[in-house]
């Protein structure tokens, strides 16, 4: 027991450092994958801003009749909760979606072997292998529109919420990353799961307006059963600063449980994946 | 005679084969369809803004009439071809359709109906369901409503189906057609009804989107349903429909003509 710790420690620090190595080649190989579609790269930043501009016009429409929407965010308040939407849907198209495809792919054909049997932790090969940069667009987007809806607001947050607002950013990718995770997890028991993976999509469309604005019901589930909440309007109200200091400890504790459940998740169906192609 | 006697069988075969795939993809189609969550975020918003008092012209029941038959109609009179069209005209796959004794667009067109009693199936008893169960729910269901109703949705299906072929086939002289398309539906979430009630725009835009084409891909069929648009307006209105998709149709046309011979047959 003592020795296995021993050697844990002594393996710590160098194995991290391998990781990042290896991180850094993962970017480049993609990279390289991703300058052969030079055309697509370029067409898919156009439809960055054509996708942003028809998802604050749809936005805008609320305002035309009332001034606030959820009984206190403004326009532009509005704005930062949907260019955090905005990056976060890049996110997930850039960091998350390749390699979830990827895995579930390899579980259906049976070639997860071929991961497993890396001298490297299999958790990490399964998220961070691929990475679809021309996606970066949207991930620019958004922030640009965060920076737009700042300027428009005339208002500069203090260096606490500039702090905050990365370490929030931060806890809803985490959160991101479980959900999907565990979605891939299910793979090894559901061959064909690339539509029921369209379907939780369909509940990151709620992200897109503060949960302020949606009846008392479906905020309850946003906030509590899918953490969507924590995802763009928590951020959002960091970067305002006004977040109190129980929803930040309370956001850390959802990406921080979410992670631990999922990559419990995880190991327990590695362990009983048999290997046997369909 | 006899050569409509051929163009309707070959149809009904087209119709069959496509049909049969359908149901092989049941599943797949079903998480289509639950998929498409942007409405119901919409309307959520909506309903929450209308508690304490009327959005516009829109009651809570409005909305939920609005985008119950929004969710319905929009799969019936909906087809996402365009991509796939531009997709394989760029790669050369043109070339297996062109094969075929009948023309490739007849079949990008055929294509889509099949799956479309099976969304019929799943959406109409919730909705009558949730018709009878909330009071002030309202849909005009006269007869007369049900004739206009389909004809705005042929005008519409049609119209949808030129406007993404007039541009996929663009590809036959661009590289990069696809984006067009895309950019296509990004104006068409905001502006054919999709997102928000085109009347809920501000009132100078609404002179605008009355007009544009986007309107009579969607718009048009939820007034009539839900009974916003005037019986006197139901003529008028599905002219200026069936101007657009003569327009469109005499784009499309010209421009397979002229592309077609200068397709390679390679792909770009």
């Amino acid at each position: 027991m003592f020795e296995r710790l021993v050697h844990v420690l002594q393996q710590k620090p160098g194995s991290g450092w391998k990781y990042l190595r290896l991180w850094y080649r993962f970017l480049q190989n993609s990279l390289a994958v991703e300058l052969e579609y030079r055309a697509a790269f370029i067409s898919e930043l156009v439809l960055a801003v054509s996708r942003l501009a028809w998802q604050l016009a749809g936005i805008w429409v609320f305002f035309v009749h009332r001034p606030y929407l959820g009984g206190r965010w403004t326009l532009w308040e509005a704005a930062i909760v949907l260019g955090l939407f905005i990056f976060f849907d890049g996110f997930i198209e850039t960091f998350l979606r390749p390699n979830m495809e990827a895995i579930i792919e390899h579980i259906r054909l049976g070639t997860l072997d071929f991961i497993l049997l890396k001298p490297v932790d299999a958790q990490f090969m399964a998220s961070v292998r691929w990475v679809r940069f021309r996606h970066v667009g949207d991930m620019v987007a958004g922030l640009g529109l965060m920076g737009l809806a700042l300027f428009r607001l005339h208002y500069m947050p203090g260096i606490v919420g500039f702090l905050l607002l990365p370490l929030m950013m931060a806890a809803g990718a985490i959160i991101l990353y479980s959900i999907l995770l565990v979605l891939v997890t299910l793979a090894f028991w559901f061959i064909d799961l690339t539509n029921i993976v369209e379907l939780i999509w369909s509940v990151y469309e709620a992200g897109r307006v503060p949960v302020d604005a949606f009846p008392r019901v479906v905020r309850v589930v946003l906030t509590f059963v899918v953490p969507i909440a924590f995802i763009t309007t928590v951020p959002a109200e960091t970067l305002l600063g006004r977040i109190s200091l129980p929803a930040l400890l309370y956001a850390i504790g959802a990406a921080a449980l979410s992670l631990g459940l999922s990559s419990l998740f995880w190991r327990y169906a590695l362990r009983h994946y048999t290997s046997a192609s369909s | 005679m006899r050569g409509t006697y051929w163009l309707l069988r070959k149809i009904r075969a087209t119709l069959i084969v496509y049909w049969a795939r359908a149901l092989e993809y049941r599943i797949v189609l079903l998480i289509w369809i639950l998929a498409m969550s942007v409405p119901l975020v919409m309307m959520a918003v909506w309903l929450q803004m209308a508690e304490k008092g009327d959005v516009g012209s829109f009651s809570r029941g409005d909305f939920i009439a609005y985008y119950m038959a929004n969710l319905l109609i929009v799969h019936l009179v909906s087809t996402w071809h365009g991509l796939e069209l531009s997709h394989n005209i760029r790669r050369g796959e043109l070339n297996a359709l062109l094969l075929k004794p009948f023309h490739p667009l007849w079949i990008y067109a055929l294509r889509p109906l099949p799956t479309k009693p099976l969304r019929i199936v799943l959406f109409l008893p919730p909705m009558i369901l949730i018709t009878y169960l909330l009071p002030d729910v309202h849909f005009d269901l006269h007869p007369l409503t049900w004739v206009a109703l389909l004809a705005s949705m042929i005008l519409a299906y049609a119209l949808m189906f030129l406007i993404q072929t007039s541009l996929a086939l663009l590809s036959f002289w661009m590289v990069q057609a696809e984006p067009l398309v895309m950019i296509f539906f990004h104006l068409h979430m905001l502006f054919s009804g999709y997102l928000v009630p085109l009347a809920l725009f501000p009132p100078s835009w609404v002179r605008t989107l009355m007009w544009l084409p986007f309107r009579f891909t969607l718009s048009v069929s939820l007034e009539i349903v839900t009974g916003a648009l005037p019986r006197s307006e139901w003529i008028p209105t599905l002219g200026t429909g069936l101007g657009w998709v003569v327009l469109f149709y005499l784009i499309t046309a010209f421009l397979w003509r002229r592309g077609i011979r200068v397709y390679t047959a390679v792909g770009a």
